[in-house]
């Protein structure tokens, strides 16, 4: 199928398997999969630019879908989402700068793909670390996170001022709860901290940000992972939509394709987002740290092509290695949603 | 570059025309690319040695066209129609769920209604 806004030819049925995986990914991890939608299309021959635009387009709708959904599940704290984006927006702003000046000096490709690796790997590394250490001491295998101390004292921390005069509205508490999350009390400063980091790397990185936000949500601020993956959705809407702006305002986004992956993802969305209610939030954790970590493999590999003109075929391994790590963990999630389904319904009679 | 060959500007040279006669023809399968800049089209997974022609000529002028002459417009004409689609979908699905569950007699206990 002809497609002339990117001006390429790609099989329909791909992007339909790579818009299933996405969605599935997306709606399961609470990400918006930007780096596997890239990678997957750069090798259906898609060129960068384009991959990168219509990649960001796939990103908002799948979003849009998977919000919507989780928001049916009781996942999204809208409270929580509205904060942080109020230091988001600031956030991919002041990316978008630095973007411009990394590209001035010639050097934006190198530093993206080293702060992937760095991201990638350390959040990869520490979510499957946390894992093990859970297994290996099953007396504290309760399900919580080995970071459920330190997000205590995250939460518990008191930034000044109590409260800020804001025009209209007058004096208004900077402390708030957050039923929602389980948080009895939180400065609002420690979100719009959280969100304007992420809208910075979101920005600089060109993705939605869904893959930091999740875990400091989990691991940082002691947010529940099914919570954590909704309001990180809704947060990939705003940065997937502003991105998409951008790359569209320079011809980069073809519609028709971002459409085709995304009646695709829709799909996918239901069977990831739904899975969330059947998968313990531990295993959640840890094929995310899995996937992550194919990721991290994937963007070093990417990175090791450039060295030489001989390493050129890496780029190819590395899509090939993102897009096994995302069809093997949809098809675990399908196959742990089942079994999870089957045995509530063997259970079920025992309850009633 | 459709618009440029309808309606050349003043000052446009001979070669120009050429270059963008031989764009227009790669661009809509008349021709077979003869450049090297083309070459990743051949490369493309899952396509057939033919070239392949748009399905509805129109749409794809109208694609190619509007995102060059209205560039904010268009932006937004593609942040809208995103959010319309995701939204379109969602409906359907949810649609389709509860459909699902009236048919086997649950009623509220489809996934979308258990909540």
């Amino acid at each position: 199928m002809w497609f002339p806004n990117a001006e390429v030819a790609v099989n329909p049925a791909l992007l339909l398997l790579l818009g299933v995986m996405v969605g599935t990914l997306s709606g399961f991890f609470g990400v918006g999969g930007g780096f596997l939608i890239t990678g997957g299309l750069l090798v259906f021959g898609v060129p960068p630019v384009f991959a990168v635009g219509t990649g960001l387009a796939l990103i908002m709708g799948s979003s849009i879908i998977n919000t919507l959904k989780h928001r049916h599940l009781g996942n999204v704290d809208l409270r929580l989402g509205l904060i942080m984006l109020v230091g988001t927006i600031p956030g991919v702003f002041l990316a978008e700068q630095v973007n411009s000046s990394l590209d001035e000096a010639g050097i934006i490709g190198p530093v993206i793909r080293y702060v992937y690796i760095v991201f990638l790997g350390v959040l990869g590394g520490f979510i499957i670390y946390d894992h093990l250490r859970q297994r290996k001491n099953p007396a504290a295998a309760t399900g919580e996170i080995s970071t459920a101390s330190l997000a205590k004292k995250v939460q518990n921390l008191r930034i000044p001022p109590r409260a800020i005069w804001l025009p209209g509205l007058g004096k208004v508490p900077t402390y708030v709860a957050l039923p929602v999350s389980g948080i009895a009390q939180i400065s609002v400063f420690l979100p719009v901290i959280v969100g304007f980091s992420v809208g910075f790397f979101a920005g600089l990185l060109g993705a939605g940000g869904g893959f930091l936000l999740m875990p400091v949500l989990i691991f940082g601020m002691g947010v529940p992972t099914t919570i954590a993956i909704g309001t990180d959705l809704f947060q990939i809407i705003v940065t997937g939509s502003w991105g998409t702006f951008i790359y569209a305002l320079s011809h980069n986004v073809d519609p028709l394709m971002a459409i085709i992956m995304l009646v695709a993802a829709s799909a996918g969305s239901q069977l990831g987002a739904s899975a969330t209610r059947f998968v313990e939030p531990a295993r959640i954790r840890i094929l995310y740290g899995v996937t992550i970590m194919g990721g991290c493999i994937s963007v070093a590999l990417d990175q090791a092509s450039t060295f030489s003109d001989n390493l050129g075929f890496l780029s190819t391994v590395a899509s090939v290695v993102l897009l096994s790590v995302a069809g093997t963990m949809c098809l675990i999630i399908a196959v742990m949603m089942i079994k999870a389904k089957r045995e509530s319904r063997e259970l079920a009679p025992a309850d009633d | 570059m459709s618009d440029c060959i309808s309606r050349p500007a003043a000052g446009v040279t001979l070669s120009n025309i050429a270059v963008a006669g031989l764009a227009y023809g790669i661009l809509y399968g008349q021709i077979g690319s003869t450049s090297q800049d083309y070459d990743y089209r051949e490369k493309t997974a899952g396509e057939t040695t033919t070239w392949p022609r748009p399905l509805r000529p129109k749409m794809n002028e109208f694609l190619t066209t509007y995102s060059s002459d209205h560039t904010l417009l268009w932006a937004l004409l593609i942040i809208g129609a995103v959010a319309v689609a995701a939204i379109s979908l969602h409906t359907f699905w949810t649609i389709v769920f509860r459909t699902v569950a009236s048919l086997r007699g649950t009623p509220g206990r489809g996934r979308e209604d258990s909540d």
